[in-house]
């Protein structure tokens, strides 16, 4: 079991310094991925982003501060199974998480 | 005891029994049933249709919200409806105002590292992070950034918003309560095919005597959260999420294990 230490819990983590701030990750499969848009109108941290050629255009994590809370709305609303978190955020001191394990589905048995 | 209310007791017996059989009945692993998978598929909704909610739909669900757990049966609750859309969009103005107000002294993403500017807007973060550390979290904080910039919306122009008011005087933690009749009333709207989210940032709100008195929040009343409710737009429901596992620590027979 982790716990925080009085000096970590006055420690606030500063957001765009990736040592500090870890956002949720998403894993973007670019062949199931048809660029329908669906997941960066659900996106609620305004993350994903559809671009890249022409003619294949698809769901590509924005550039610069990343703002992802590891909800995973965009791989419940995708309709060909294409995106889904990896890892979830993380801060250092105040905001660490503490006892979390994977990501996982709902699980019938564990 | 007469007889007829012996038979009736009767009757109630065997029906708690036909209950508890059907629970053994389920095996480890066997599927899940209607009303958990309605827990797993339910998704904070963003995007609303324009369409209205009839009335009776709100109350039925108000409804379901009136027979909520609460400590003591106190009850610690009142709700509000708005279905005024100027007035929602008055509402959303507000707060993304005051949203604008909080990030401009304390957003120090805006700045150059090594800048005075920089410096400053940590500097009086951390002061306000003594004074309220859970609103300046990282994920609230980048919300709040992102509603300034017009990135994001609070109350994602719903047709109705729910405001559950807390009774400060409850019994215990009110704010659990409040938790608990906001979660019967999404589950509730889930149900019926309605989307909801819940809006914490609507609480700019109650620190705002005009909005006080145009809601009619009084004493002993608080605004603590706010539920947007609408038709869902889309499919965002299709699918399971996945969340991480978490700790438990499990004991049984004397002995203490920890599983995930």
């Amino acid at each position: 079991m982790t716990l925080l230490t009085k000096k970590e819990m006055k420690r606030m983590p500063i957001v765009d310094d990736a040592s500090e701030a870890q956002f949720g990750v998403v894993a973007i499969d670019l062949d199931k991925c048809n660029g329908c848009k669906m997941c960066t109108i659900i996106c609620p941290g305004n993350v994903l982003e559809v671009y890249g050629p022409k003619h294949d255009k698809k769901a590509r994590i924005k550039e610069g501060l990343s703002l992802c809370l590891s909800c995973d709305n965009c791989h419940a609303i995708c309709e060909h199974d294409a995106i889904t978190i990896v890892q979830a955020y993380d801060f250092v001191g105040r905001y660490k998480q503490l006892n979390r394990g994977a990501p996982s589905q709902p699980r019938l048995k564990y | 005891m007469s007889d007829i209310a012996k038979e009736a007791f009767d009757v109630k017996i065997a029906g708690t029994d036909q209950q508890e059989s059907k629970t053994s009945e389920i095996e480890e692993g066997d599927p899940w049933n209607t009303i958990e998978d309605a827990f797993l598929k339910r998704r904070s909704i963003r995007k609303f249709k324009k369409k209205q909610v009839p009335a009776h739909l709100i109350r039925r669900i108000l409804e379901v919200g009136r027979f909520a757990p609460s400590q003591g049966n106190c009850q610690p609750w009142k709700f509000v409806v708005v279905r005024d859309r100027e007035m929602i969009t008055e509402m959303e103005n507000f707060c993304a105002d005051m949203c604008r107000k909080i990030n401009g002294p304390l957003d120090y993403t805006a700045h150059k590292k090594g800048t005075f500017a920089r410096w400053r807007s940590e500097s009086i973060l951390k002061l306000f992070a003594k004074w309220q550390p859970s609103t300046v979290h990282p994920i609230p904080f980048g919300a709040v950034n992102l509603i300034a910039k017009n990135r994001f919306k609070v109350f994602h122009h719903p047709p109705t918003v729910i405001i559950p008011l807390m009774d400060t005087r409850g019994i215990g933690h009110p704010e659990v309560d409040l938790g608990i009749v906001g979660t019967n009333i999404i589950m509730a709207a889930h149900s019926l095919g309605l989307g909801t989210c819940w809006v914490g940032l609507a609480s700019f709100l109650n620190n705002s005597p005009e909005w006080r008195e145009r809601l009619g929040v009084e004493e002993p009343y608080s605004l603590v959260e706010a539920i947007s409710v609408g038709y869902v737009l889309g499919k965002p429901m299709q699918n399971t999420v996945s969340r991480e596992t978490h700790e438990t620590l499990w004991i049984e027979d004397g002995i203490k294990d920890l599983i995930y």
